[in-house]
C-alpha cells in the first residue's frame, strides 16, 4: 500500500476512535460539562494534561527548532517542562482544594471582586485564542503536507471533529479523547526515533545513544570543519541572562496557563493532583527528551547525507527528491561546481532546509515502511487536534461560567448554564476555524505574548493567593496592572514599534518574566499599605491549604 | 486540630517545597545555564555536561522533584491528619480510621476546615462508598463514577 492509501487509512481510524470516544463520554450537566465530574483518575488526567500540552509546534517543529538552535534551543525544552515542577508545588494541589471551575473562579473569590473575575476571564480568552489559531491552522497543514487536501478544508474537517466530542461531551469528551490522542502521538513519535537511533548509533534508546554515542562530537567536528559553530556551544544567539529570562518566562507562563491548570479540576482530589503533575511531566519528558535526540540524529544525517557530494549522489536518495517537492528542501548548486556545499552563510549556502522537515522526514531518513510515515500524519493531527479542543474549553467556560453565570445571570439553572457552555464551545469552534483559514499575521508573534501574559498575571496572583494570607484585593489588582502593563507595553513596542529591547538586551520572549517580578513585587507591597482582607478571605486561603474537605472549601465564603 | 498544627503542617510544606524548588533551580538555571560555560570542559558520556543538563539532566530531575513532593506530602498530611477521607485513592485507610475512631480527631476540637458547615464528617462515609459531595456543587450525583 501507498503512503497515501496508509495515512488515510490511519487518519480515519483515529478520527473514528476520537468521536466514538467522545460520543460515549457525553454529559448531561456543568460539572460533567467543565471539570469532567471531577472523576478522572490521575495517570489518565497526566495524559490528557500531556496531550493538551503538546500542541502540533511541539509534534511537528520543536524538534526542527532544536536542531537550529543547539543548545540554546534548551529554552524550550526547559521552559516548556519545569513550569509542571511550578505547578504541582505551589498551584495544582491548592486549586483542586478550592475546587470550582476556572481561574477566573479562584481569582474573582478570593479577591472577592467581579472585576478581578472579568479581567482574568478576558486574559484567558486572549491567551486561549492566540493559541488555539495555530493549532487549526496546524490541522490544516498536516493533512495538505501528507493528503494534499487544501490548507481550508483540512482545516474544516478539524472543526467538525473538534465540535463534535467538545460540544457534546464538554470536558469530561475531551480528557478522555485526549487520552486516546497522546497514545497516538506519543507511539508516532518515539517509532521514527527509535529507528534513527538504531541506524545511526546501534542503540535504539534515543536518550541513550544521545548521550553516549559520537554523534553529537561529530556533529560538532562536522559543523566546525564548515564554518559554523559548536552544535554544543552555548549562548550563540542569545545571551546568557536571555536564556534565563525566556526559560523563567515560559516556566511561569506554562504554570500559568489557563487550559493546563483546569486539567488539575477535574481529578477526584488534592492527592491526585500532586501525583498527577508529576504523571502529566513524565508523558511530557518523554517526547521532551527525545526531541533533542532526534534534533541532533537529523541534523548530523543531513549534512553527512548532502554535503561535499555531487548531484548526481544525491538525485538517488529517493526522500531528497520528495521533499524538494513540498519545497522544505532546497537545493542549488549556485557556484555550478557540480558539489553540493552547505555553508553558514545563507547567500553561499546550496542547501535550504525547513526546519519541520526534521521531523516529518526521519521515518524516510530512516528506512521506515509507508504506515510509519501515515502515523507521524496521525500524530502531528493529534498533537493539534488535542491542544485546540482544551483551548476551547478554556474559551467556553470563560465566558459561559466566569461571565454569563457568574455576572449576567447568576440565577440560570443548571440546564441553562450546561446550554449556553454548549452555545459558547460551538461558537468558538468558528471563530479558531476562521482564524485557522485566514491567520492573521501577528499569530506567530503573539505566541511570546501568550506566555509573557500568563507568566506576568496569573502566575503571580495565584500563588500569592495561596502562599501570602495578606494580599488583598489592591495589591492583586494593582499587580496585575503593572506587570501586565510593564510586559504589554515591553513587548508591543519591541515587536511592533522598532523599540530596542533596551533592559539588559531581554528579548520580548524573556520580559514576561520581568513582568512577574513587577506583579509580585508590587502585590507584596501595595497588599501592606492597604487594610488585610476580611476574615471570610482568610478562611478561604486557610482551608486551600490543607487536603481534607476538598469540594467544601469553595462554599464556606459567602458568595 | 488546632491553629498550631495547622501552622506546622503549613511550615513543614513550606520548608519541603523551599528545597525542592533549591534543587529545581540548581539544576536549570544553575547547571544548565549559568554554570553552562564551565561546565563544558567536563562530560557525561560524550556531551558536555551543561549541554546535557540543558537538554537532558534537568527535565528527568524535574519529573523525580514531582514525585518525591507527592510522596512526601502523602506522610505530612497524615502525620498532620489532614489526609483526604473520603479518598477513593487512599491507601492507609485502615490505620487511619482506627486513629479518628479512638477520638483524637474529635478532641482536639473543630476538623480544619472548620469554616465549612458542611465539611464531611471525621468519621466520614465509607472510602468506597458513593458519596453525593463528590460531584461538584451544581452536578448530578455521580455522573463520573458511571463510567
Amino acid at each position: 500500500m501507498s503512503v497515501e492509501v496508509w495515512t488515510y487509512l490511519l487518519v480515519a481510524l483515529t478520527f473514528g476512535a476520537y468521536l466514538y470516544i467522545g460520543y460515549l463520554n457525553r454529559v448531561r450537566d456543568t460539572g460533567g460539562f467543565y471539570v469532567a465530574g471531577r472523576g478522572v483518575p490521575p495517570v489518565f488526567n497526566g495524559m490528557a494534561t500531556a496531550a493538551d500540552w503538546m500542541s502540533a509546534a511541539s509534534f511537528i517543529s520543536m524538534a526542527g527548532l532544536i536542531s537550529f538552535m543547539g543548545y540554546d534551543g534548551a529554552v524550550y525544552l526547559m521552559g516548556w517542562t519545569g513550569g509542571y515542577v511550578l505547578l504541582a508545588l505551589l498551584l495544582a494541589p491548592y486549586l483542586r482544594k478550592f475546587g470550582k471551575y476556572t481561574v477566573p473562579d479562584f481569582v474573582g473569590d478570593r479577591y472577592d471582586s467581579s472585576t478581578a473575575r472579568l479581567v482574568a476571564a478576558v486574559c484567558a480568552i486572549f491567551v486561549s485564542v492566540t493559541y488555539v489559531a495555530g493549532q487549526m491552522r496546524g490541522v490544516g497543514i498536516v493533512f495538505s503536507r501528507f493528503l494534499g487536501v487544501d490548507i481550508n478544508w483540512g482545516v474544516g474537517i478539524g472543526m467538525a471533529i473538534v465540535a463534535f466530542f467538545a460540544v457534546l461531551g464538554g470536558m469530561k469528551g475531551i480528557t478522555w479523547t485526549q487520552v486516546a490522542q497522546y497514545s497516538v502521538l506519543i507511539v508516532a513519535y518515539l517509532i521514527p526515533a527509535v529507528a534513527i537511533a538504531w541506524v545511526l548509533t546501534g542503540n535504539p534508546v534515543p536518550q541513550l545513544s544521545f548521550t553516549f554515542s559520537d554523534i553529537v562530537p561529530r556533529l560538532n567536528e562536522l559543523q566546525t570543519d564548515l564554518g559554523f559553530t559548536e552544535y554544543t556551544q552555548p549562548f550563540r544567539d542569545k545571551s546568557m541572562l536571555d536564556v534565563a529570562c525566556i526559560t523563567l518566562a515560559l516556566m511561569a507562563g506554562t504554570a500559568g496557563l489557563p487550559h493546563i491548570i483546569v486539567r488539575f479540576y477535574t481529578v477526584p482530589d488534592v492527592r491526585s493532583a500532586r501525583y498527577s503533575a508529576g504523571w502529566a511531566l513524565l508523558f511530557i519528558a518523554l517526547l521532551y527528551t527525545t526531541a533533542p535526540a532526534i534534533a541532533a540524529f537529523a541534523r548530523y544525517n543531513l549534512i553527512d547525507s548532502l554535503d561535499g557530494k555531487t548531484v548526481g549522489q544525491i538525485e538517488q536518495l529517493a526522500w531528497v527528491e520528495k521533499w524538494e517537492t513540498t519545497g522544505l528542501l532546497g537545493l542549488d548548486d549556485k557556484d555550478g561546481d557540480g558539489v553540493i556545499e552547505i555553508s553558514p552563510d545563507p547567500a553561499a549556502s546550496e542547501i535550504t532546509i525547513d526546519r519541520d522537515i526534521i521531523v516529518l522526514s526521519t521515518p524516510e531518513v530512516a528506512g521506515l515502511a509507508p504506515w510509519v510515515i501515515a502515523l507521524v500524519a496521525a500524530g502531528g493531527l493529534a498533537a493539534a487536534l488535542s491542544t485546540a479542543a482544551g483551548l476551547l474549553l478554556v474559551i467556553s467556560s470563560s465566558i459561559a461560567h466566569d461571565v454569563y453565570a457568574r455576572v449576567i445571570d447568576p440565577e440560570a439553572t443548571d440546564h441553562q448554564r450546561l446550554a449556553v457552555g454548549r452555545g459558547m464551545i460551538f461558537l468558538a469552534v468558528l471563530v479558531a476555524g476562521y482564524f485557522g483559514m485566514y491567520p492573521p499575521g501577528f499569530v506567530a508573534q503573539v505566541v511570546a505574548f501568550a506566555f509573557g501574559l500568563a507568566a506576568a498575571s496569573f502566575f503571580p496572583v495565584i500563588l500569592l493567593g495561596i502562599f501570602d494570607a495578606r494580599t488583598n484585593r489592591q495589591g492583586a489588582i494593582w499587580g496585575m496592572v503593572s506587570g501586565l502593563g510593564f510586559t504589554v507595553a515591553y513587548i508591543v513596542g519591541n515587536k511592533y514599534f522598532d523599540m530596542p529591547p533596551w533592559l539588559f538586551g531581554i528579548s520580548a520572549e524573556g520580559i514576561g518574566s520581568v513582568g512577574m517580578l513587577i506583579n509580585l513585587a508590587v502585590t507584596v507591597v501595595v497588599s501592606r499599605l492597604t487594610p488585610p482582607p476580611p476574615p471570610e478571605i482568610r478562611e478561604l486561603v486557610e482551608s486551600v491549604r490543607v487536603p481534607r474537605g476538598a469540594e467544601s472549601a469553595s462554599r464556606s465564603i459567602p458568595r | 486540630m488546632d491553629r498550631d498544627a495547622r501552622e506546622k503542617y503549613w511550615k513543614a510544606n513550606r520548608n519541603l517545597i523551599a528545597l525542592l524548588l533549591a534543587i529545581w533551580a540548581l539544576v536549570s538555571f544553575g547547571f544548565a545555564i549559568f554554570l553552562a560555560r564551565p561546565l563544558e570542559s567536563v562530560t557525561v558520556g560524550s556531551l558536555p555536561m551543561g549541554f546535557w543538563w540543558a537538554q537532558q539532566g534537568s527535565m528527568l530531575v524535574f519529573v523525580v522533584l514531582i514525585f518525591v513532593y507527592a510522596r512526601r506530602m502523602d506522610t505530612l498530611d497524615e502525620r498532620y491528619d489532614v489526609d483526604e477521607e473520603d479518598s477513593p485513592r487512599r491507601r492507609r485507610g485502615g490505620r487511619r480510621s482506627k486513629a479518628v475512631r479512638s477520638g483524637r480527631a474529635p478532641a482536639e476540637g473543630p476538623p480544619l476546615q472548620g469554616s465549612a458547615p458542611d465539611g464531611p464528617d471525621p468519621d466520614g462515609p465509607d472510602p468506597g462508598g458513593p458519596d453525593p459531595e463528590r460531584s461538584g456543587p451544581n452536578g448530578a450525583p455521580g455522573e463520573a463514577g458511571e463510567r
